[in-house]
């Protein structure tokens, strides 16, 4: 059984590492964005911000990327931490009918991601880290913080 | 002898000159936006505060320069470590990453949220946690230079909640959650 992890920088990097470390033993690999510093990554994608020119083919670029590393790794689960990178490899999965499992951020208490509400219809499984979250995600699994 | 005995208790005191200093370390993230506003309080405090502090912080991309203190733009992991180990105090900005780091390491947090009306951020996704952190007892915050102050003074007298960690569900959660999709795909 293959496992994707994916997860932009920052705070969702960090805790994707917690589901890495968690997995240690079992076949990964990590997918996460291009930044200055280096990271354990095995492949990594252009960053995606909403905020962004060209957002459009920013974005593109992410979904030929990450085709080719799905078509290529062939994972059976697929887990993200957020943000928006994983939107393409999620939407990939769910054609391919892979396990898709979303955790959504630590820093969101009161109020969903955008990438959350996105990916929530097609994930087979939803973790939430704040309980009010059950108001934007009734089937959402409250299992507290993941720090 | 006279001389070398006041030479030894000069040593001393400035040895507990030292010890007394607090420690403060100041991160601001690695985000692609600057965070002049934390820079320019953190350079400030040493001149409203009564006690004797001795301030690091790490800039970012921030080109404020803090003319009081001293700084670095990026840190690498193990210097980073070593500056969150060795301080009394953590300011930070409210990122998970290093909030959580500073509980876990049992510091005292003060976390100063980036806001979006000064482009700290896209967002005030920062404010949401630190508020939440901040009323459930784990640090303090602060929006302005005065709550700072404010925050800086009273925080050795606050009693701060302890940070229990939780990972230990999600073990137990994926641990059972492969198990089953291993005897699905026998």
């Amino acid at each position: 059984m293959k496992i994707c992890l994916i997860a932009s920088s920052g705070g969702h990097y960090e805790q994707l590492k917690i589901i890495g470390k968690i997995l240690e033993g079992s076949n990964t690999y990590i997918i996460s964005e291009e930044t200055d510093y280096k990271n354990h990554a095995q492949y990594s994608l252009p960053q995606l911000n909403r905020k962004q020119k060209c957002f459009i083919f920013h974005f593109a670029k992410n979904i030929y990327k990450s085709f080719k590393i799905f078509l290529k790794e062939k994972p059976d689960i697929i887990i993200s931490t957020g943000s928006m990178i994983a939107i393409p490899t999620f939407l990939i999965g769910k054609l391919y009918s892979k396990k898709l499992i979303f955790i959504e951020s630590f820093a969101k208490v009161n109020t969903p991601t955008k990438t959350g509400k996105l990916l929530y219809p097609i994930s087979d499984i939803f973790i939430i880290q704040w309980p009010n979250l059950k108001k934007s995600y009734p089937n959402g699994i409250y299992l507290g913080s993941i720090y | 002898m006279a001389k070398f005995k006041k030479e030894l208790s000069e040593r001393n005191i400035f040895r507990e000159y030292i010890l007394i200093m607090k420690r403060i370390f100041v991160t601001v993230g690695s985000q692609k936006m600057p965070f002049n506003r934390l820079i320019e309080y953190v350079n400030n405090l040493k001149d409203d505060l009564s006690e004797s502090i001795v301030c690091f912080i790490q800039t970012g991309v921030s080109n404020y320069i803090p003319k009081k203190v001293e700084y670095k733009d990026y840190l690498t992991f193990e210097e980073f470590n070593s500056k969150m180990l060795e301080c009394d105090i953590l300011i930070t900005h409210g990122g998970t990453g290093a909030i959580v780091k500073g509980l876990k390491e049992k510091k005292r947090i003060i976390a100063v949220p980036r806001l979006q009306c000064y482009s700290e951020h896209v967002d005030n996704h920062q404010l949401e946690i630190v508020t939440e952190l901040t009323n459930l007892g784990y640090i303090l915050s602060a929006n302005t230079y005065k709550e700072l102050l404010e925050a800086i003074q009273k925080i050795d007298t606050i009693e701060l909640r302890e940070f229990q960690s939780n990972t230990k569900t999600y073990e137990d959660f994926f641990s059972n959650y492969l198990r089953e999709q291993l005897n699905v795909q026998k």
